[in-house]
């Protein structure tokens, strides 16, 4: 019975993992070794496209929860009546390709001369991955009942002192799954700064750079692994405190 | 200082074309345990609701210790509220959600651990064992107390109770209605209790309130409802009655049972209903009428008969086992013992 | 006040996408059909359907079997590191598609449809193992083994209980696995040889230049369509539990 899983395990092996090993092997230096080119990547020029990734990734997740969070409540706490619909509606854009979405925006923005800009990349950014913000923060304010709320207006508390003490709180495992599914993607993301901002330069399109133009396997590996390392360890910090929150 | 603690002056609510309660008057008095008791839908609820401050009438006052504050929101308001779903705050331990309203007060922390104490103590939970758990680690009855000492904690002077019993078993449930009254004497806070369960309201409460539709049937002592109930409904939903329709003729009432001695002034055509404990079988009453034994139901402690007199079953209780099915019995009652409604 | 925040964001989410499809029936001010006409006569168009429809159907059944069998182990037999299946999910796709690109220039395999392909089936098969896993995990144990105290033996059970539970969850698996492929993009871009174009690669390699153009609208609003299909069809069968 068991052996039913080892076309699937080799497979894996073969065609995810063994290619990830490669890539640390070519960070290295492979076929030789040696540890420049991850000094390289540390160099001015690359940190200052590291620093604009994470900016534009920062940006991008403030803009996200700031849009998203009021919409959630809305909708887990307020709607009754369309709630269902209104879900819905916010599920549906989830469903169309990353790349239609941009192309979406791309059209709209077009005609309105935003083009090439920061803030195209930064509307296009936020249009994208708007869904990842929204739905976790969603599913954790769900969970929170009305006479929960009510309960506090009845113990005395306003509702603005009823969101601090009661709702926020409780959505905060949402907030921060919402926050890592946005930072992280948008941080390796080249799609939106290739199509929305033309020379505006990302962890993701120097990526692409490297591997699709240059050809350059090593400094590119070695940027690579830099953001698979830094994405593996913000996820083990979530793993510790997804431990402790009551999810 | 005001007499009573909750008045409601002609409170109407509507929800879009449906009347939810109209026109209720009612005045509770300080220290009470008085009920609302009503079926489902019958807008006991909302009653609680609307003097919680969770939502406002559309017509109508509500006071609160003599002062009006019909359109005051909850949080201004001092009431205390157990509700349904008990509402417990799932990311707060006992001892936090105990505190709640005492932190929002910005009471000082010393008083604060005195109170929660307190309360904790009043509604028999050990505050060494109970304080740090989490409410999720609690059983139903645990959380049940937990919900009515955070109520409790900021010694309101109304306390609004909304079918906190409901997802109790039996036995449980019995258990609590013993300590809810107990609680209700030490405290000496008035309790207004809303409830579709008649045992409820008979056992804890000074007063009640019978809801329907929207409307007040009757209000007065458990003793007052049961024994001399206003109208059908009330004397239905409450214990349980025999309906019999009769005729008026003068001094007596001619019904398909039969004659019945009763005095009815300016009314043609009445119902008359009494109670199967009222029932005496045998002879020896006013009214008199012979029926056979439909049905038998053994109770464990009593056993109720089922009459068919002339085609009408009566239903009557009795403590002896020794009647059968089939056979035939004499059952009355005396006048004082029925009520009469209108037709 | 804050509806009308909720309102002003759904206009935000729609905006684009109801632009894009107004623009496709629009030319000059009027309604036209003209540019459907040009997507489905545009040689270029036609090709790119053909190897996003054939690399998606493929990827599909390759990775449904893979995955549901790997599955289905896993429950029946409590075998661990059942990780070895989350990470591709959660690893970010630009570092799996280089990953790729990488391990075929290092085997000099060669890069078109298959290569394509294969990176397309890594990831699948780690979604439909997830999912399928997911949804038999309820049912498993106790039915089986009424069905065998009922006489059926393990092939019986197999075919006349096992199978059919599993089926809702084979097929949502399958419609997200032939989403995923259907739509992929970078992966894809990353992979691919010459000559070899999906409906994705198109779309970009226009865009990207800064051409938009009603045609390339049209052809947006279509996928759009199809894309819309695919998830009420995901809705329906997620729906039918029992």
């Amino acid at each position: 019975m068991r052996f039913f899983a080892y076309p699937a395990i080799l497979y894996l092996l073969v065609l995810f993992y063994l290619p990830l090993f490669i890539v640390i092997l070519y960070s290295f230096g492979f076929p030789n070794f040696s540890l420049n080119y991850y000094f390289e990547v540390m160099r001015p020029i690359y940190f200052k496209v590291l620093l604009n990734s994470i900016i534009l990734a920062a940006i991008t997740t403030v803009f996200c929860f700031l849009l998203a969070y009021p919409v959630a409540y809305y909708i887990a706490l307020r709607a009754q009546r369309w709630k269902n619909l209104l879900l819905v509606l916010v599920i549906l854009p989830f469903w169309i390709s990353f790349l239609l979405r941009t192309y979406a925006i791309m059209s709209i923005l077009t005609p309105l001369g935003l083009m090439f800009t920061f803030t195209a990349v930064v509307i296009g950014m936020v249009y994208d991955y708007l869904p990842f913000m929204l739905l976790p923060i969603y599913a954790s304010l769900e969970k929170i009942t009305r006479s929960q709320i009510d309960a506090s207006y009845t113990l005395g508390a306003s509702p603005w002192k009823t969101f601090l003490k009661i709702t926020f709180p409780q959505s905060m495992p949402g907030v921060v799954a919402g926050v890592i599914l946005v930072f992280i993607p948008a941080l390796g993301e080249f799609v939106v700064p290739s199509m929305l901002g033309g020379v505006y330069t990302t962890i993701g399109t120097i990526t692409w750079d490297l591997f699709l133009r240059y050809h350059d396997w090593w400094r590119g590996s070695a940027i690579s692994i830099i953001y698979i390392a830094a994405v593996l360890a913000a996820l083990a910090i979530y793993m510790k405190k997804a431990g402790r929150i009551e999810i | 200082m005001a007499e009573f603690a909750v008045e409601l002056e002609e409170v109407s609510k509507r929800y879009g074309n449906f009347e939810a309660v109209t026109n209720i008057e009612l005045a509770i008095r300080k220290g009470e345990f008085f009920s609302i008791l009503g079926p489902s839908g019958s807008g006991k609820t909302t009653i609680l609701r609307l003097i919680a401050g969770l939502i406002f009438p559309d017509k109508g006052k509500i006071k609160l210790m003599g002062e009006d504050c019909t359109f005051l929101p909850p949080y201004k308001r001092n009431i205390g509220m157990v509700f349904q779903d008990l509402a417990l705050f799932p990311h707060l331990n006992v001892f936090e959600n105990v505190a709640y309203g005492l932190r929002v007060r910005k009471i000082p922390e010393s008083e604060i651990k005195r109170r929660v104490l307190e309360c904790l103590e009043i509604v028999n939970l050990d505050p060494r064992t109970f304080a740090k758990r989490k409410i999720n680690q609690l059983s139903g009855g645990q959380q049940q107390r937990v919900a009515i000492a955070r109520a409790l904690a900021i010694e309101p002077a109304v306390l609004l109770l909304d079918e906190p019993l409901g997802s109790l078993d039996l036995k449980l449930r019995q258990h609590m209605m013993t300590e809810l009254k107990r609680i209700q004497k030490n405290v000496k806070t008035t309790f207004v209790y809303v409830t579709h369960d008649q045992t409820e309201a008979l056992v804890m409460s000074d007063r009640l309130a019978v809801i329907n539709c929207g409307k007040l049937e009757q209000i007065g002592t458990p003793i007052e409802v049961y024994e001399k109930p206003k109208n059908k409904f009330v004397a239905e939903f409450i214990g349980e009655m025999n309906f019999i329709e009769a005729d008026v003729c003068e001094d007596r009432l001619i019904s398909e049972i039969g004659e019945i001695k009763a005095r009815v002034n300016g009314l043609r055509k009445v119902v008359i209903g009494i109670r199967p404990e009222k029932i005496k079988i045998g002879g020896d009453t006013e009214n008199v009428f012979r029926g056979k034994i439909e049905e038998k139901i053994f109770l464990g402690g009593q056993v109720k008969i089922i009459v068919n007199v002339n085609g009408i079953e009566i239903k009557c209780l009795t403590n002896h086992n020794g009647f059968r099915e089939g056979d035939e019995i004499e059952i009355g009652w005396n006048s004082e013992e029925v009520a009469i409604f209108e037709a | 006040m804050m509806r009308l925040f909720v309102f002003i964001v759904f206009v935000f989410l729609y905006a684009p996408i109801a632009f894009v499809i107004a623009s496709s029936f629009m030319e000059d001010g009027s309604f036209t059909l003209k540019w459907f006409e040009n997507v489905f006569e545009d040689k270029k168009i036609a090709t790119a359907f053909k190897n996003s429809l054939s690399l998606a159907i493929l990827s599909t059944l390759i990775s449904v079997i893979l995955g549901t069998t790997a599955a289905y182990a896993y429950l029946k037999t409590n075998m661990r590191f059942e990780s070895i299946f989350y990470t591709p999910i959660v690893i970010p796709e630009i570092t799996e598609a280089l990953s790729l690109l990488l391990f075929y220039n290092f085997t000099s395999f060669p890069l078109g449809f298959y290569s394509v392909l294969l990176g397309h089936i890594a990831f699948n098969v780690a979604f439909v193992f997830v999912i399928v896993k997911a949804r038999l995990a309820g049912y498993e144990r106790s039915i089986e083994e009424a069905s065998l105290t009922l006489g059926a033996n393990e092939i019986q059970t197999f075919l006349r209980v096992t199978l059919p539970l599993a089926m809702p969850g084979v097929i949502a698996a399958s419609l997200i696995a032939f989403i995923l492929s259907w739509d992929n993009f970078i992966k894809t871009i990353f992979t691919t040889g010459p000559g070899f174009q999906t409906l994705p690669m198109l779309i970009w390699s226009q865009a990207v230049r800064g051409s938009i153009n009603p045609t390339l609208n049209a052809l947006t609003s279509l996928l759009l369509l199809i894309s819309m299909i695919l998830a009420y069809l995901y809705v329906r069968i997620s729906a039918k539990r029992k």
